[in-house]
């Protein structure tokens, strides 16, 4: 019988090597264009680096010496997320809290549910909504209208996150802080924010970091500009709408000034990432440790 | 301790208490306004897309969607981006999702220790990269490449007979833009595939090898159909990126409002049309179209991310019990 069955058995087991080969072809289909987008904006965008780059304006590609630098960019990029981060850092972390801590009610169910739909929000209606209200009202693209449009996007994310790191929370701490007689307040406060403090900093991080390379929102709403930063409320250019337009352009030069501000926008987002996540994990594996 | 003392302690109690309560209900009164700010953020963007699509609302009626003339003698129809964004995401998700899946078993039935956690974090930061740096690398490497070796190599398969494939090839096309987003979305959904493949007990692979089974008969007899929902719900939330997805898209697809099943001509998705046309026109019917395209996309999203949110929270249901 063992001798009937091996026929079949070998092909059972060839079939579970092809396959298993199979998953490794789909790693490494997956792999090389994404390792060649980094591997392009590392070496595209570092040989436009320079510290003329991050310190000088953009110029006209006719003037022979190449494209200029990202300066007004960088400035705006950091306006501009600084004031997404403004709104949506506190109506996150305030509706995070919300949603777990006092949540189990009827607002709490429309709260969690808007919170859910807005976190798919396709990214260019939060530009085209904001500028029919804001740009309208206000007459002019701005920084500050683009910085709205971004919190849009971010409120959500940061509620999310919050949320989940506040849920991880042990009940246990709450019931025993609650059974000392410190008023629910309190215990939110002083037990429950100060050990999901690290989950909510990297939620939060993530956000920032996703909301720094969003572009779809900015294009009506902050618009570009070629010379210095000028205020909250005027026109501005950043990073992202850089890259966009000089990207699409027919010029070498500006091309050459795209990968620069590419290396640094996605150094910047990489970066965040990396701290964030790390701090995750490090802090998982002293919880982990301590249970 | 005397008496007097005993009791101006108790008296501060009490405004002590009676403080903390304020305190208390104003906080809770302050996060539940955070909340209402939530709210108010979905009415007010469904209110601003709603009362300036009106005019193209009343005008259009119910034929916007499907007919195809865009801005000419004075008649809009959103047909060509409704289906520029359909056709996009489906040849998106078609290359993308063998692919994801592929990774999602490999990461969490074959490889192990130090490799599977530098590929894990690999995967999550790739899915950080912003969409217009997709968008510049496919513009300035990728479509050159596409159009060298990939075109002439369908043109020269059996696939280069199907109609969805034609004669002349455009630099910027739907094939190029599809390709871009396959690759954008193959992290999100390998990501979310694995999440749900991880939460396969132990128990279930070890009764599969112990009858007998290989290791690939285990992953598709017990650890796929036990994970199906999780991963159906992580293809749907990929093909809700697909959908939304714009600077990528924009930057490629080649932004020609006609309507066309042939990827290997220029098109355009309801995304792309926004970050384009928005904005450029005075004609009062022409933006009110655009905000109600923006309207029908928001609507699409809803629907789509409603559906893999509801398949998540049915999983999380059986789990719980």
């Amino acid at each position: 019988m063992a001798l009937e069955s091996t026929g079949r058995h070998r092909y059972r087991k060839v079939k579970a090597n092809v396959m298993v080969g199979l998953t490794v072809v789909a790693l490494v289909l997956a792999l090389i264009p994404l390792g060649a987008v980094l591997y392009l904006i590392a070496s595209k965008g570092l040989a436009a680096l320079s510290w003329d780059f991050l310190t000088t304006l953009p110029q006209a590609p006719m003037a022979g010496e190449g494209g200029g630098g990202v300066r007004n960019a960088i400035v705006g990029t950091v306006w501009v997320v600084v004031i997404a981060s403004g709104f949506s850092i506190p109506i996150g972390v305030l509706a995070g809290i919300y949603l777990n801590e006092f949540g189990d009610n009827r607002l709490g169910q429309a709260v969690r549910f808007t919170t859910e739909v807005l976190s798919g929000l396709p990214s260019i209606i939060a530009g085209v909504v904001v500028y029919s209200i804001v740009v309208v009202a206000m007459g002019d693209v701005t920084a500050f209208a683009g910085g709205v449009a971004l919190s849009l996007l971010a409120i959500p994310w940061i509620t999310v996150a919050t949320q989940d790191a506040l849920d991880l929370v042990p009940q246990a701490n709450r019931d025993a802080s609650l059974a000392l007689g410190v008023s629910r307040t309190e215990t939110i406060l002083f037990v429950v924010l100060p050990s999901a403090f690290g989950g909510v900093i990297t939620g939060t991080m993530l956000a920032v970091a996703r909301v720094a390379g969003e572009t779809a929102p900015l294009i009506w709403t902050v618009g570009f500009s070629k010379f210095a930063f000028h205020g909250p409320f005027s026109q501005t250019a950043t990073l992202s709408i850089l890259i966009y337009n000089y990207a699409t352009s027919p010029y070498e030069a500006w091309h050459q000034v795209a990968w620069g501000a590419a290396v640094l926008l996605v150094g910047l987002i990489l970066v965040t990432n990396v701290v964030a996540r790390t701090l995750w994990a490090l802090r998982r594996r002293k919880m982990e440790g301590r249970g | 301790m005397s008496g007097t003392t005993e009791s101006t302690s108790n008296r501060g109690l009490v405004a002590n208490s009676r403080r903390t309560r304020l305190w208390s209900r104003a906080f809770r009164g302050l996060t539940a306004l955070a909340g209402l700010v939530i709210l108010g953020i979905m009415v007010v963007i469904l209110a601003a897309l709603f009362v300036r699509a009106m005019p193209a609302i009343e005008a259009f009626g119910a034929n916007f969607l499907w007919t195809t003339k865009w801005n000419s003698g004075g008649q809009f129809g959103a047909a060509p981006f409704i289906a520029g964004t359909l056709l996009s995401s489906a040849m998106a998700l078609l290359l993308s999702v063998p692919v994801s899946i592929g990774i999602a078993i490999l990461l969490t039935q074959y490889a192990d220790g130090a490799i599977r956690e530098v590929l894990v974090f690999a995967v999550e930061l790739v899915a950080g990269i912003p969409s217009v740096i997709y968008g510049l690398w496919g513009l300035l490497f990728f479509s050159p490449i596409v159009d060298t070796y990939v075109v002439p190599a369908i043109n020269a398969s059996p696939l280069g007979a199907l109609p969805i494939f034609g004669e002349q090839a455009y630099s910027y096309n739907i094939l190029l833009a599809s390709l871009v987003l396959a690759l954008m979305v193959t992290p999100i959904i390998s990501s979310f595939s694995r999440e749900s493949l991880v939460r396969v007990p132990r128990e279930q692979r070890d009764a599969g090898i112990a009858l007998g089974l290989t290791r690939w008969e285990v992953i598709t007899g017990v650890v796929i159909p036990y994970a199906r929902a999780g991963i159906i719900s992580a293809i749907i939330l990929g093909l809700g990126r697909a959908i939304g997805e714009t600077m990528a898209v924009t930057m490629l697809i080649g932004n020609k409002p006609v309507l066309t099943f042939d990827f290997f001509e220029p098109g355009a998705t309801m995304s792309s049309l926004l970050a384009n046309e928005f904005n450029q026109s005075s004609n009062v019917l022409h933006n009110s179209a655009l905000f109600e395209v923006g309207l029908v996309l928001f609507l699409v999203a809803f629907v789509v991310n409603s559906i893999a949110r509801l398949i998540i929270q049915r999983i999380s249901h059986e789990g719980s019990r």
